[in-house]
């Protein structure tokens, strides 16, 4: 079309030219009008593209309202982004009490604020976006005060209450939304209206909501703090956190350091804060990476940096670098030139010589087999199941069987008038015949042996005697003047058989089975086997009745002749010291019975091993009885009685242990109640709940929102909370000439040296009342160590405890002694000063009363006195088997005794006079240089004694019994973010780098909110705060103790309980919240 | 004369057929709605775009790429940030990096925004004034296409140093001072702190500063370079800087940038009033244009 009209318009024109060219000659008139016309057009033409259409001229409101749409989307997102900027940047986490904060909802107050820092900036946008067409204006119009165009009534000049209301009407109109995981925000801005006015006056108002999604992780930050905050807060039992991951961390340091230190390792500080510090700071990083998806790369390297020093530090000297240094050490040292091990220690890998609470603890029978030996041989009881294996009831019964009975005469009249006047009756009884009934060649008793119907051998013994009955009866008649006298007799014969009905009927705690043979010569040990047991029957049942003859008699006349009684049938000679040897054997078999338990629940406190022990024993009891399917004999079931007799006696006995356990358990149980851990169950949870903890993954937040995924990157200040002191040259966020704690930390060892009341408590309940005093193995190497400490420097203070502690450690075996020597004299035939050598000989094997103690409790000198005694006298083995069990348990028992415990004040001031001179000796030898010095030194006087011999809680603190020592560590921390910051690499640059920052520094953020110029306070962005604990325990097998051992059992860090900057005499002022 | 009267009147009819002609092969609104359309593309479609900021040190600082930032907004937002970027570093280099902000940016854009449409994002305090940015997508439309433009306005990073005419008080966004704008010194300082204000935002520079590493390190070295470019005593800023006092550092920073300000506008304008009205910091102007082929 248009085309064509090209062509004709060529066409045309090229005609006009030819139609002009053809009237050259004609007047100028229709060429001058021609270009007039051309003149019109042209104008009507320029006309027509140069002006707007008329008929837009009525549109001048409708096309400003629509450029003030398209202008508002832009300036939201704007508002939106830097709101969110500063919102980050200033978060509010408590709302101040003024207008604008109290417009702010308290649990949402960062989202509170984000919503009316957004709604402002809206505002202060909206003159800037007026638009202009002819003389309508458009310009949007929010209803909040310090707006041109203000929605409702409230203008700039309402205050308070007024504005409070406003402000929380503003809020409300703006909604708030986190896109994917809040990597993005989505807001509707909805009481906007878009406003026209001309002249001055509305001509057209209406809504104009609008949504924009905005890339700023703002939510993402925030949540992402809160959660990390939480997480620092939890203690073990309140789900994953810093609670829990502290303990993941301690447990292998603190049992790496507790078996080195049992291993003989100098360690005199098992757990010391320094320790917690560092641990604390890894468990806090991993707690970021499970917040942010990623530690704070410079806590990190400061994490490397500090864990190189404390393993340094930690083979040094036990002095350790001062405060200052150490702060500028971890927080300036470059990580890049730090030598030492940069990784961390974590969760999984144990340090070297760890040892994992898992892995279980052997615990035997141990003395308890011993003790229980001798209560069985000196009770008796050990005979008693022998004469129960060979026990026999037997029963007499008769029975009568009449072979003749003769009529009885009736009374003949010897004619009629006669009456009987007198009737008398005699009886006659006497035996007759007497025959013994099958008799058996196997002895002079007839006996014959058969089996009842459920198997089991009896013996009968029969007895048959004929007894016949003569009867005579004289009757006297009578007609009235004459008598008569007639007399009848008859006779009845009746056979009678006394039968003794032997039954084997052992008691007694052999377990059941049929003994065969019996009541025949032979069996296990070719013994009698109760082949004397019927004639014994017969004797006792019969003979000593009055013979077989009378009661048949008696039978006869209608007597119960029936009668039972239990013998005991001879036991061989050899079966008493058959069965002695047999269980002496079971004994050294049952001494050797153990059973495993964790270290971690025995440590804890809540495992019973002796209860274990006798779960075990009674699993193995039919092994250990190991009875025949038959026993060939009472002697072979005598054996298996005394060996269950035995078992019953060592269960009898882990029981009572069991108890005892228990009630150590308990007062442990009360104790770290009292001591605010929470309990056995409590302490056991935690230690089994620390890998409880889901693996802080790396990452980026977000999957598919407009800006994800981001990096979330914890930003600490200081990056590593330090126990000493910080100040502004170390880290810039502290203020100059202030000094911040950032972490301040309490550490209490519950059973250290010097031995506390916490011993005391828990051992008493496990012993009796301790009165103050402490096991005699304590005392002994107590003594040890201050001889060899005086050995190798003299001084009178020490020298002086060691006097008097030497004297009660002395008086303490003179009573073992005595005990001994008793004993002696019991089971030997010694003279006593025989005796008295033969204890003196043992005790002389050890120099000093500090060793002589430890061997009486390591059980080495009740051997040694056995086997002086068996010197002096000949012995059989038996003999010498006993001696050596009886002087055992005696000196064991004896040990346990509260007389021979060691008063503890004794013990504790030596310790604490002996670490003294120690560490004198130790810097003196520092100072001089004499590195060899040292180490031989530490390896002389450190390694044997404080290498954590008294340190530490023995369970059944008694030789033999002593299975474990175990201890407890309460850890608290408490910790501060001077400065807490979360950027992000997100947005454009705005001038001043580091993407979106967000801030958490106890700063006020302050908002315009009604224009004035003037920011109000809208709240304050608390700092990041924490406080959390743990326990922790462990278990080292018995022999040496484990603890702290420097005397400082309740380790607080400079500045505990306030960690951060504020403090106020002795209490904490609002160290979780803000400076002014 | 018939022929003569004939003649005209076909004269008159070929004329008036010629211009309806014209008008109907040359339409105008048809072409104006294209680049309305293009604007509305620019001010809608989003992208995200990945980019380097500059690294003081030349050894990365950072770990794990999270030096490697990610921008994401509308075109015509993220174009906007770019002219204010680029009237903000003070070396063309520092500007102009193949992995910085700008240019990033323009990338994006010109992929988003297609072939004949050519985009410009212009922030001027003023015209003519020698600090100034601007970002282009897109190719330039040839000198003898018909072209047809439509334009939109973001706010900028900078502040408004006038308050808008329509506001009675200035906003929290002013200049802090109230203005005096009834001499050029007046005006040109208002100019000046809102200028740097934007080069520095006080509070976000603060932040930085306390928060130390390579994004301090950056900030002090872009304030060492704007010194430079004005012959302002580094020494001075730096010192300000080490205080934590942004704002001090910007005041120092103004002054030189008021008098060269103030030289442009003398040179410009023949009255404060006339400069007054034409200062518009707070915003860049988006200008989409089309043409045909």
């Amino acid at each position: 079309m248009t085309g064509r009209r090209r062509r004709e318009g060529s066409a045309s024109s090229a005609g006009s030219a030819s139609t002009g060219s053809a009237s050259t000659d004609r007047g100028r008139v229709p060429f001058a009008v021609i270009g007039v016309l051309l003149l019109l057009g042209s104008t009507t033409y320029a006309a027509s593209l140069g002006v707007p259409a008329p008929v837009r001229e009525d549109d001048s409101a409708a096309t400003a309202a629509e450029r003030l749409e398209t202008a508002l989307c832009p300036a939201v997102r704007t508002a939106v982004r830097e709101a969110a900027r500063d919102a980050a940047r200033d978060p509010v986490t408590r709302p101040a009490n003024t207008s604008p904060g109290r417009a702010l909802n308290a649990s949402t107050p960062f989202r509170d604020a984000l919503r009316l820092r957004i709604a402002v900036g809206v505002r202060d946008r909206l003159d800037a976006l007026a638009v202009r067409r002819g003389d309508a204006v458009a310009v949007g119009a929010l209803g909040l005060p310090g707006s041109t165009a203000t929605r409702g009534a409230a203008n700039p000049g309402e205050r308070d209450g007024n504005l409070t209301e406003a402000l929380r009407r503003a809020k409300r109109g703006v909604r708030l939304r986190g896109v994917d995981d809040g990597t993005a925000v989505r807001v509707t801005v909805r009481d906007l209206d878009v406003v026209v006015r001309r002249d001055g006056r509305v001509v057209e108002r209406y809504d104009h909501p609008v949504t924009v999604t905005v890339a700023v992780p703002v939510l993402a930050m925030h949540d992402r703090t809160e959660r990390y905050e939480r997480r620092l807060n939890r203690r073990p039992l309140d789900g994953p956190g810093l609670g829990r991951r502290l303990t993941a961390r301690l447990y292998p340091v603190v049992w790496a350091r507790s078996y080195a230190q049992y291993g003989g390792v100098p360690v005199q500080n098992v757990l010391a804060n320094r320790h917690v510090e560092l641990l604390t700071n890894g468990a806090a990083l991993d707690a970021q990476r499970a917040a942010f998806g990623r530690g704070d790369p410079a806590g990190r390297r400061r994490l490397a940096v500090a864990t190189a020093r404390v393993g340094l530090t930690d083979l040094l000297a036990p002095t350790d670098s001062g405060a200052t240094e150490w702060t500028s050490t971890v927080l300036r040292t470059n990580a890049a030139t730090e030598p030492g091990p940069p990784s961390a220690p974590s969760s999984s890998t144990d340090a070297a010589g760890g040892v994992d609470p898992a892995e279980p603890l052997r615990v035997g029978v141990n003395a308890t087999a011993d003790e229980a030996f001798v209560a069985v041989v000196e009770s008796g009881a050990l005979a008693d199941a022998r004469r129960s294996a060979y026990r026999v009831e037997a029963a007499l019964d008769a029975t009568v069987e009449t072979v003749r009975r003769d009529r009885a005469p009736r009374p003949r009249s010897p004619g009629p008038n006669w009456s009987l006047v007198d009737e008398r009756r005699s009886r006659e009884v006497e035996v007759v015949e007497r025959q013994a009934v099958a008799p058996t060649p196997t002895d002079r008793v007839d006996t014959s042996v058969d089996r009842t119907d459920d198997g089991r051998t009896r013996a009968v013994v029969r007895r048959v005697r004929t007894v016949r009955v003569r009867q005579a009866v004289v009757r006297v008649w009578t007609d009235g003047n004459r008598t008569r006298r007639h007399r009848r007799t008859w006779v009845a014969r009746h056979r009678v058989t006394l039968r003794v009905d032997c039954r084997y009927a052992p008691r007694g705690p052999a377990p059941d089975r049929l003994t065969r043979p019996l009541f025949v010569r032979g069996g296990a040990l070719d013994g009698p086997n109760l082949v004397d047991v019927p004639g014994r029957a017969i004797e006792s049942l019969v003979a000593d009745r009055g013979g077989a003859d009378r009661l048949a008699v008696r039978a006869v006349r209608g007597d119960d002749v029936s009668a039972r009684t239990v013998l005991v049938g001879d036991r061989p000679e050899s079966l008493r010291t058959r069965t002695y040897a047999d269980v002496a054997g079971l004994r050294d078999r049952v001494r050797n019975v153990s059973t495993t338990v964790s270290r971690g629940a025995v440590a804890a406190g809540a495992a019973n091993a002796p209860a274990r022990l006798a779960g075990t024993l009674r699993d193995r009891r039919v092994g250990l009885v190991d009875a025949p399917p038959t026993y060939r004999g009472a002697a072979a079931r005598a054996r298996a009685a005394a060996r269950a007799a035995y078992l019953d006696a060592v269960l009898r006995k882990l029981d009572r242990r069991a108890g005892r356990s228990r009630e150590r358990n308990g007062a442990l149980d009360d104790l770290l109640r009292e001591r605010g851990v929470g309990g056995v169950d409590a302490v056991d949870r935690v230690r089994r709940t620390r890998r409880d903890v889901p693996p802080g993954r790396r990452g980026r937040v977000g999957t598919d929102g407009p800006g994800a995924p981001v990096a979330l990157v914890p930003d600490g200040a200081p990056t590593y909370l330090t126990l000493s002191g910080v100040t502004h040259t170390q880290v810039a966020a502290v203020p100059p000439g202030r000094t911040d704690h950032p972490l301040v930390a309490r550490n209490t060892n519950l059973f250290a040296v010097p031995t506390g009341d916490a011993t005391d408590t828990v051992v008493d309940a496990a012993l009796g009342d301790g009165g103050g005093r402490v096991p005699l193995a304590t005392g002994g190497r107590a003594l040890v160590a201050a001889e060899r400490t005086l050995a190798a420097r003299e001084n009178a203070t020490l020298r002086g405890h060691r006097n008097r502690l030497r004297a009660a450690v002395d008086a303490s075996l003179n009573g073992v002694g005595g005990r001994t020597r008793r004993v002696l004299a019991r089971e030997t035939s010694l003279s006593a000063p025989a005796r008295r050598a033969t204890v003196e000989a043992a005790f002389s094997r050890w120099d000093g009363p500090g060793r002589r103690a430890l061997a009486v409790s390591n059980g080495s000198f009740a051997r040694a006195v056995a086997a002086a005694a068996a010197a002096r006298e000949p012995r059989t083995a038996r003999g010498r088997d006993w001696l050596a069990v009886r002087v055992r348990t005696a000196v064991g028992e004896e040990a346990q005794n509260a007389r021979v415990r060691v008063p503890a004040e004794a013990t504790n001031r030596t310790v604490t006079a002996t670490r003294r001179v120690r560490r004198q000796l130790l810097a003196r030898a520092v100072e001089t240089g004499a590195s060899r010095a040292v180490d031989e030194l530490r390896n002389r006087t450190v390694g044997d004694a404080f290498g954590g011999v008294l340190a530490g809680l023995p369970v059944a603190p008694v030789p033999g019994y002593w299975y474990a020592t175990t201890n407890v560590w309460t850890v608290s921390v408490r910790g501060s973010y001077r400065r807490f910051a979360v950027r992000a690499p997100v947005g454009p640059p705005n001038g001043a780098g580091g993407g979106v920052r967000y801030v958490r520094d106890g700063g006020t953020a302050r908002l315009d909110v009604d224009a004035d110029g003037d920011p109000e306070r809208l709240g304050v962005g608390e700092r990041v705060s924490f406080e959390t604990g743990t326990v922790v325990v462990v278990a080292v097998p018995p022999g040496r103790g484990v603890g702290d051992v420097d005397g400082d059992a309740d380790e607080r860090s400079a500045g505990w309980p306030c960690p951060g900057p504020a403090r106020a005499g002795d209490r904490c002022r609002g160290w979780v919240a803000v400076d002014g | 004369m018939t022929s003569a009267l004939l003649d005209a009147a076909l004269c008159l009819l070929f004329v008036s057929a010629a211009v309806t002609t014209v008008t109907t092969v040359e339409p105008r609104e048809p072409d104006s709605g294209r680049a309305a359309d293009a604007l509305g593309v620019v001010a809608a479609t989003t992208v995200t775009v990945a980019y380097t900021p500059a690294d003081p040190t030349g050894a990365n600082g950072s770990d794990d790429g999270v030096d490697a930032r990610r921008a994401h907004g509308t075109v015509a937002e993220l174009l906007a940030r770019a002219a204010v970027v680029d009237a903000s570093d003070a070396t063309a280099a520092e500007r102009r990096r193949p992995t910085g902000f700008v240019e990033r940016v323009e990338r994006a854009a010109a992929g988003t925004v297609g072939s004949r449409v050519h985009v410009v994002a212009v922030w001027e305090p003023y015209p003519g004034a020698h600090v100034a940015g601007r970002a282009v997508a897109g190719t330039r439309p040839p000198a003898d296409a018909a072209v047809s433009a439509a334009t939109m306005t973001v706010p900028s990073r900078f502040p408004e140093a006038i308050a808008a005419p329509q506001a009675g008080d200035g906003g929290p966004n002013a200049a802090e001072s109230s203005p005096r704008v009834d001499d050029f010194d007046g005006v040109a300082d208002a100019v000046a702190s809102a200028v740097v204000a934007g080069w520095f935002p006080p509070d976000a520079v603060g932040e930085t500063l306390r928060a130390g590493g390579p994004s301090a390190d950056r900030v002090r070295r872009r304030y060492r370079l704007q010194a430079d470019a004005y012959d302002v005593d580094a020494t001075r800023v730096e010192a300000a800087l080490d205080r934590g006092a942004p704002t001090r550092a910007n005041r120092v920073l103004a002054g030189a940038v008021a008098d060269r300000v103030e030289r442009d506008l003398r040179l410009r304008f023949d009255s404060p009033a006339t400069a007054t009205r034409t200062v518009d910091t707070g915003r860049v102007t988006v200008t989409v244009r089309t043409w045909s082929a």
